[in-house]
């Protein structure tokens, strides 16, 4: 999945205007239509399904950055 | 003997003046050991920073003045800026500059009399800052209404950092944390932070999208007013302002209000609240959602309706309207002739058929049960009359005789002649009304009221 999250929400708001505007051909509606439930499933999975992680930030003294797995026990 | 002044005192033929170095090395001896521990209060003149890092200044109550310095080595540790007109108090010793033959104060701390040192500071940094416009609410940015990923610039094993991933645990399943670890009180804290702020934005800049920082929470927990000071640094809030990625500030309690605050484009009151920002913002995209997804539904519906509208308007189309309307009036029309040949037909045929139907109509049960009935009605009619009459006529009957009698008996002459009248009459019986018919000798009768008289007439008179 390329697109941002962010994307995703515009792209599927695009499509709910597009919908509710209502000009479009039935077939093209439906297609819409389809395409959108899909977004806003594809969506809420991210949401919903995604496993936090929570690394750590440093910067190295040669200036590199490294990240690496927090350890919350710590 | 050493000291030059004694020995001149002593030793006539040694007598000499003293240099005016040696004078002035004997009276910086002398004041720098008396003094060596001042604490004077006094207002600050002429002050000057140098490039050095030294300041210079004096200090006087009105009538007296001395000058004092703080050197570069010293006045990091001060937190405020000291100016001319402020009243502060001053520990130091006191020092000889022996190459002028001056004395100052040589400034070991400084503490404004009345706010405390720190208040000052902060005022004054504030002041610094707003004047630059770091503050202006046109530099605030809006949070990202979505933030996949939040860094956190505060201690790692802090309470700020346990709080805020506790909230984030129990309120956004989705949000991903990068820590970026950093002293929060002490010398070197303001300069980690604002490292730390930096660090994150130069994480951003070197990776991809999705994996980016979408906000950073700058902060640590509760402490005293000295531990939370390294969040009133000039650094850390030119570090908030220059940050690419929008940073919420939380520092300490609720009451507790730092210059990173006023630099960050939002302040939390505490760590916890800031984590909550962060997690009401997937609540909201949830619910964003959920009202997307009853749009899609909504519109759809609609343009279902409007298509089957579309059919139903075209099913109304005057061609599919007027066909089956003429179709119907054609029926009509030859229903209607076949109505009227008929009538031609079968006229004459009707109406024997109908007086037909009236013959047997009249010879219907229905018919003669009803003759019947009236007949039978009639009858009881006649009856009843008939029993009446029965009845009545003996009563009718005697009441007419008692009247007849009545009036027969007022009429009988009987009655006249007992009133005292009489009648006369000729033997033949016929009443004599008049004497002229009557002659003298003419045999009458006279009848009265009991029996009758028999008499001759004397004479007839008128």
């Amino acid at each position: 999945m390329s697109k941002t999250f962010e994307e995703s929400l515009d792209q599927l708001e695009a499509i709910v205007r597009k919908l509710e505007d209502g000009d479009l051909p039935l077939e093209e509606s439906l297609e819409l239509f389809e395409k959108g439930v899909k977004l806003s499933r594809e969506c809420k999975e991210r949401l919903v399904r995604a496993e936090r992680r929570i690394e750590v930030l440093m910067k190295e003294t040669n200036g590199d950055l490294k990240l690496e797995d927090f350890d919350e026990d710590e | 003997m050493d000291n030059p002044l004694l020995a001149a005192l002593f030793e006539e033929e040694e007598r000499r003046p003293v240099t005016v170095s040696e004078l002035n090395s004997d009276v910086k001896a002398v004041l720098e050991r008396s003094f060596a521990q001042v604490w004077v209060e006094g207002e600050i003149t002429n002050f000057h920073a140098a490039a050095s890092g030294h300041w210079y200044f004096s200090l006087t109550d009105g009538d007296s003045l001395i000058k004092a310095a703080c050197f570069k080595g010293q006045n990091f540790r001060i937190r405020f800026k000291p100016s001319d007109g402020l009243l502060v108090r001053v520990r130091g010793r006191l020092a000889v500059y022996e190459p002028r033959g001056e004395m100052q104060i040589v400034v070991e701390s400084l503490e404004p009399v009345g706010e405390g040192a720190l208040a000052v500071a902060f005022e004054q940094i504030k002041t610094k800052l707003a004047r630059e416009g770091l503050f202006d609410e046109s530099l605030k940015r809006p949070l990202p209404p979505f933030p996949r990923k939040v860094g956190i610039v505060t201690s790692r094993t802090g309470a700020a950092l346990h709080d805020i991933l506790t909230v984030l645990k129990r309120r956004a399943r989705s949000v991903n944390v990068v820590v970026v670890p950093t002293l929060v009180q002490g010398e070197f804290a303001a300069e980690q932070i604002a490292a730390g702020i930096s660090t994150a934005n130069l994480f951003n800049s070197g990776t991809t999208e999705n994996e980016r920082i979408d906000v950073l929470i700058v902060g640590r927990g509760g402490g005293s007013a000295e531990d939370l000071w390294a969040f009133n640094e000039e650094m850390v809030a030119r570090a908030i302002r220059n940050s690419a990625i929008p940073v919420i500030s939380a520092v300490g309690h609720e009451v507790d209000f730092t210059i990173a605050d006023l630099a960050a484009d939002l302040r939390a009151p505490t760590p916890s609240a800031a984590a909550e920002i962060v997690a009401r913002a997937e609540n909201e995209v949830l619910q964003l959602l959920e009202h997307r997804s009853v749009q899609l539904r909504r519109s759809i519906g609609n343009a279902l309706l409007s298509a089957r509208a579309d059919v139903q308007s075209l099913a109304m189309a005057p061609i599919f309207v007027e066909y089956p309307a003429r179709l119907r009036e054609l029926r009509y029309r030859a229903d209607e002739l076949l109505m009227r040949s008929e009538d031609v037909l079968g006229k004459t045929l009707r109406q024997r058929l109908e007086s037909l139907r009236g013959v047997t109509g009249r010879l219907s049960p229905v018919a003669l049960g009803a003759k019947l009935g009236e007949n039978k009605r009639r009858l009881g009619l006649l009856e009843q009359r008939a029993s009446t009459a029965v009845v009545d006529a003996p009563r009718r009957g005697t009441q007419r005789l008692e009247k007849a009698m009545a009036q027969l008996d007022a009429l009988s002459p009987l009655r006249v002649l007992h009133r005292g009248y009489s009648i006369t009459q000729r033997p033949d019986g016929q009443i004599i009304r008049d004497a002229a018919d009557m002659h003298a000798g003419d045999q009458i009768r006279v009848k009265i009221e009991k029996g009758s008289l028999e008499a001759t007439v004397t004479a007839a008179t008128d």
